[in-house]
């Protein structure tokens, strides 16, 4: 039996990328643990051309899909389009997929599941995140970008230990929740509160489309 | 009447969440996807505006309290 195989887009060009960039490594670093065959398309490889290439070729189980986003499309370095609804949703047929991404999940999510994708997992709106600006060269010592990455994470850490879509979009949401929950408790410090609607229009807009019980 | 009541609710519903963006801890960005990153001085500008940004911060801010009626973040 074949190794599952992934492949991650995560373009850097900016401050939003770059945070993106750094915490879909930790995703990248716990799949190499679990043996599976990882392309890792980054920077400058996140383009469209790269993107299609390689999904044809390699037929992933697993596609993770981070950087800017529309209703119809997922973009990659520079916002070259990589996926969209209007021209190849069929690329993502026979993968559960994980948008980090805005919006997506809406109109190319949908056509993702009809022309073939096992699952989608994504955003209907925005994905906000806060960070510190003190932490900008260390993204992933950012404690406060983590109560937003983490959840996001925690999403893909169980598709990769095998759990269902519908399973790995519950612990996210869980942790989306538990984040909501310590911040509003009163040991927390009053400020960090004021994260506490942008948790949860995150978790709000998350969805699992398609079979729920798909897993690699 | 209810035209002069409708706007005195916008405006109520505006100042609050320009009030509840003012004790946003400072040195932090908010980063709203391909709309950009922004400091709460600058969300504060676009919601007094209330222009596209503006908006979506208003937005996120009522279903969040909109979220407080169901008590979905707090049972079990």
């Amino acid at each position: 039996m074949n190794n599952p195989s992934i492949i991650v887009t995560r373009p850097r060009y900016e401050l939003t990328t770059n945070y993106l960039y750094y915490w879909a490594g930790l995703i990248i670093a716990e799949a190499k643990k679990r043996n599976f065959e990882i392309f890792d398309l980054k920077d400058a490889k996140a383009t469209a051309g790269d993107f299609a290439g390689r999904v044809k070729k390699k037929k992933p189980d697993l596609i993770f899909l981070n950087g800017h986003g529309s209703y119809t499309a997922v973009a990659g370095q520079d916002g070259d389009i990589l996926v969209s609804s209007g021209k190849n949703p069929e690329i993502l047929s026979g993968a559960i997929v994980y948008a980090l991404s805005c919006k997506s999940a809406q109109v190319l999510g949908a056509k993702a599941i009809s022309s073939g994708a096992k699952a989608y997992l994504g955003y209907k709106e925005d994905f906000i995140f806060v960070y510190d600006e003190q932490k900008i060269t260390r993204p992933l010592q950012d404690k406060t970008a983590a109560q937003f990455l983490g959840p996001s994470n925690q999403l893909m850490f169980s598709l990769i230990k095998g759990n269902s879509a519908k399973d790995a979009y519950k612990k996210s949401q869980r942790d989306f929740k538990r984040n909501i929950q310590k911040l509003s408790t009163s040991s927390a410090p009053q400020q960090d509160k004021r994260y506490i609607p942008l948790l949860y229009w995150d978790m709000e807009n998350q969805v699992c489309l398609g079979n729920q019980e798909a897993k690699i | 009447m209810t035209q002069q009541t409708q706007k005195t609710t916008d405006e109520e519903i505006q100042q609050l969440v320009i009030e509840r963006l003012n004790i946003f801890p400072p040195g932090m960005k908010i980063s709203i996807g391909s709309s950009g990153v922004f400091s709460k001085d600058e969300l504060i500008e676009h919601v007094k505006k209330n222009d596209q940004i503006g908006k979506k911060i208003i937005e996120v801010q009522l279903s969040y309290l909109r979220s407080l009626k169901t008590g979905i973040l707090f049972d079990e």
